[in-house]
């Protein structure tokens, strides 16, 4: 059976967050972690399928900002692949344009 | 030669530079891909005015089949893929295209430079086939309608037709 790796994390909740991750895990019989680490997957789930999200993190990516593995982690490794190929293409674009102009009939 | 596929020639008609484009260059296209923008012509909105404006420019397009079965993959539909075989087959020094989410397997797969509607916008800019401020007006055209990653790769074709 395959099982995802977890690693440590340490951040501060307000008292009110964590109380009410206790009551959840209180009343699904879950752990806090597991109540915990359900929101912010949903969160980023949420955020990752949200348009401006995205376009945001592409633009990121394209001033160098953030490395591909990351981008490739949220947009998936074939829309990563795009964006690395387009980041090229914008490279070459002008003499691309020049070059087709001077291709014109 | 440029190979058009259905979304390059769908894109610069939705914003009416098609006419100067198939005018100034050598365009060809395949049957799969007139039969596509054909369909597409009967949508309402931007993709539908486009699709119908490409067509009204066919008779200034080379179409002709490829000699092989069109190369389809999760990013490429038999549409755009008769359009890949067609570069390949011709060797093409340029396939034009807006599949955006496909560059990394277009520019693997077809043998020249691939252009995207913002490039051809500068390329007619150049030849002065169109007025940089006319280039810009029709750029922001096709970005209202980009969403996501396709709205981030468009909006640094900006800096390309913003140069002077």
């Amino acid at each position: 059976m395959y099982t995802m790796s977890t690693t440590r994390v340490n951040f501060r909740l307000s008292e009110d967050l964590v109380e009410r991750a206790d009551v959840a895990a209180a009343v699904t019989g879950q752990t806090r972690t597991a109540i915990v680490a359900d929101a912010v997957e949903a969160h980023l789930g949420s955020l990752e399928a949200d348009d401006a999200f995205e376009e945001a993190l592409v633009e990121r990516y394209l001033d160098g900002e953030v490395e591909l593995e990351d981008a490739r982690r949220v947009l998936g490794r074939r829309d990563a692949e795009a964006v690395r190929a387009s980041a090229t293409l914008l490279e070459d674009a002008e003499a691309i344009a020049n070059a087709l102009s001077e291709d014109a009939a | 030669m440029i190979v058009a596929d259905s979304s390059g020639l769908v894109a610069l008609g939705s914003v009416e530079v098609i006419e100067p484009f198939v005018t100034e260059f050598d365009v060809w296209t395949t049957p799969e891909t007139v039969d596509s923008i054909e369909a597409k012509s009967a949508r309402h909105g931007p993709d539908g005015e486009g699709a119908r404006a490409a067509l009204s420019v066919t008779n200034q397009i080379g179409v002709t089949a490829p000699n092989a079965e069109p190369i389809v993959t999760t990013r490429l539909d038999r549409t755009s893929g008769s359009a890949v075989v067609l570069a390949r087959d011709r060797d093409a020094r340029y396939h034009l295209t807006d599949e955006r989410r496909a560059m990394h397997e277009l520019r693997q797969l077809v043998p020249g430079d691939v252009v995207t509607p913002w490039i051809a916008l500068e390329a007619l800019v150049r030849t002065a086939g169109l007025r940089r401020q006319d280039a810009r007006f029709r750029l922001d055209g096709l970005l209202d309608r980009a969403r996501g990653l396709e709205a981030a790769v468009g909006n640094r074709g900006h800096s390309l037709i913003q140069a002077e």
